[in-house]
């Protein structure tokens, strides 16, 4: 089992961990609802470190990126950052990736920890460029909350946080560390790559340092439940080298300008019609999970697979995959939960 | 941990105090720490006939389901609706929130539960 550079900080606050791939990692620290309250109304503190960062590099840096991503990086400026899926030959999603323009002929993409095997193997089958595995030389970790600015601002060579969305920066938090603003369930966020030995340190600080707004250590869970409230896919959940980014709704992350893997199949079946992810939020009591059967009138229409129950609305929220009628705002349908039909809308579609 | 003295305790977690000839049953401190955060509970309805070891309600948490079985044979004459609508307070006081009372027909059922000090030593 591998594990984050700061488990012992884990262990320390008492962490309950999972198996999340080959990482053991924190499930929840003190309670689900509290880490996703906490990052919904003030700040949450996640360690990411699993997450595998690779460099690409050289003149061939662009084209083979084009080729391999749905989404145009020869568009993004330097200090821009892109969501983008890593299809393979029959336009199934091996991956969602966030890529970061460093210099011109530098990007700086993070994969899955589920992941991250495949994609290393799939540049080296796919890509001209020189790439280089930098996992183990970062340590990852995310603020996300309303407060997480006023947080990063406490640094005290922070004056203020000018870093817009999707953006990325180098600031000063004791030491130059690459912060990107990202948002992935919600909520304004930042996510600070550095080295071990500095991430460590800059985990206390943090917790410290965000005291005062309430800031809050948060586990895989929250980060789950989190992502689910509203209605956004993960890999190794919703999707997993089965489903195209049309299926799951990640049509927006596809720029169909350029050719890359994958883009033939998602031509044809765009022409044929699939079956698409929903966000479904539940109208009477009840939690939805994973398999559970979506029926319309009794009759089956989709499945579940990924399911919770939000603490903030205190209701059932599900994603799943329907048939294309049924996938539009407001279609009301039923899960089926103990063979009882539930009553739930689309709220993202 | 909890474990009051005064009530009885069955293998799989839930709690009874004995009321007369009733049978008041409710979910163990140990199994709401397991469970962690609750957020649905599902009760069978007054008047229904149970016996030892059917399932009476389920709760969920985020992370699991857990059926709630009934530790003696009777009849369900009160349930705790409210609770149904707040599942939480199960995690912050589960020995004021019963869940059902039942009007036991074999009350030498009883016998066959363990003490607090059973329990405890069961659960460690």
């Amino acid at each position: 089992m591998k594990r984050s550079p700061l488990f012992e900080m884990h262990v320390e606050l008492d962490a309950t961990f999972m198996e999340f791939g080959e990482w053991q990692h924190p499930l929840w620290y003190s309670s689900i609802i509290e880490e996703h309250l906490a990052v919904r109304n003030s700040v949450g503190l996640f360690d990411l470190t699993f997450l595998g960062e690779i460099l690409v590099s050289g003149e061939k840096a662009v084209s083979s990126l084009l080729k391999i991503l749905t989404n145009d990086v020869s568009e993004m400026k330097v200090g821009e950052l892109r969501y983008s899926l890593m299809l393979n030959d029959d336009g199934k999603i091996i991956d969602e990736c966030i890529v970061i323009r460093l210099r011109r002929n530098e990007f700086l993409i993070t994969s899955s920890p589920l992941k991250f095997g495949r994609v290393l193997r799939w540049l080296a089958k796919n890509s001209d460029a020189e790439f280089i595995d930098l996992s183990d030389t970062f340590v990852c970790l995310s603020i996300q909350g309303p407060k997480a600015e006023f947080t990063l601002e406490k640094f005290s060579e922070v004056n203020r946080v000018l870093l817009r969305s999707f953006e990325f920066d180098y600031l000063d938090l004791g030491k130059q560390c690459l912060v990107t603003r990202i948002n992935y369930a919600g909520e304004d966020g930042f996510q600070i790559f550095t080295d071990v030995e500095f991430g460590k340190k800059l985990w206390y600080k943090l917790l410290i340092v965000g005291r005062e707004f309430g800031i809050m250590p948060c586990g895989l869970a929250a980060r789950n439940n989190l992502r689910i409230e509203k209605g956004l896919p993960t890999i190794g959940q919703d999707f997993n080298e089965d489903k195209s980014p049309l299926e799951a709704n990640l049509g927006w992350a596809v720029k169909w300008e350029h050719d890359f893997i994958g883009k033939d199949a998602l031509l044809e079946q765009r022409e044929k019609g699939y079956r698409k992810l929903v966000g479904i939020e539940l109208l009477e009591k009840g939690v939805p999970r994973r398999g559970y059967e979506i029926s319309k009138r009794g009759e089956r229409v989709g499945v579940v697979t990924s399911g919770t129950v939000s603490p903030t609305l205190r209701r059932g929220v599900a994603i799943g995959y329907v048939e294309p009628e049924y996938s539009s705002v407001g279609t009301v349908l039923e899960i089926v939960i103990r063979e009882k039909g539930i009553k739930g809308r689309v709220f993202k579609g | 941990m909890e474990f009051p003295e005064d009530l009885k305790y069955t293998k799989d977690h839930e709690w009874v105090r004995v009321e007369g000839n009733t049978a008041r049953v409710g979910i163990t401190d140990y199994a709401q720490s397991k469970l962690t955060d609750i957020v649905y509970l599902e009760l069978k309805d007054v008047g229904t006939r149970v016996e030892i070891g059917d399932e009476i309600g389920v709760v969920e948490s985020v992370k699991s389901i857990s059926e709630i079985y009934t530790p003696v044979t009777g009849k369900i004459i009160d349930v705790n609706k409210e609770l149904e609508d707040f599942p939480e307070r199960i995690n912050q006081s589960p020995y004021e929130s019963w869940l059902v009372l039942i009007e036991m027909e074999n009350p030498s059922e009883i016998d066959e539960l363990m003490n607090f000090d059973e329990y405890r030593r069961f659960v460690s």
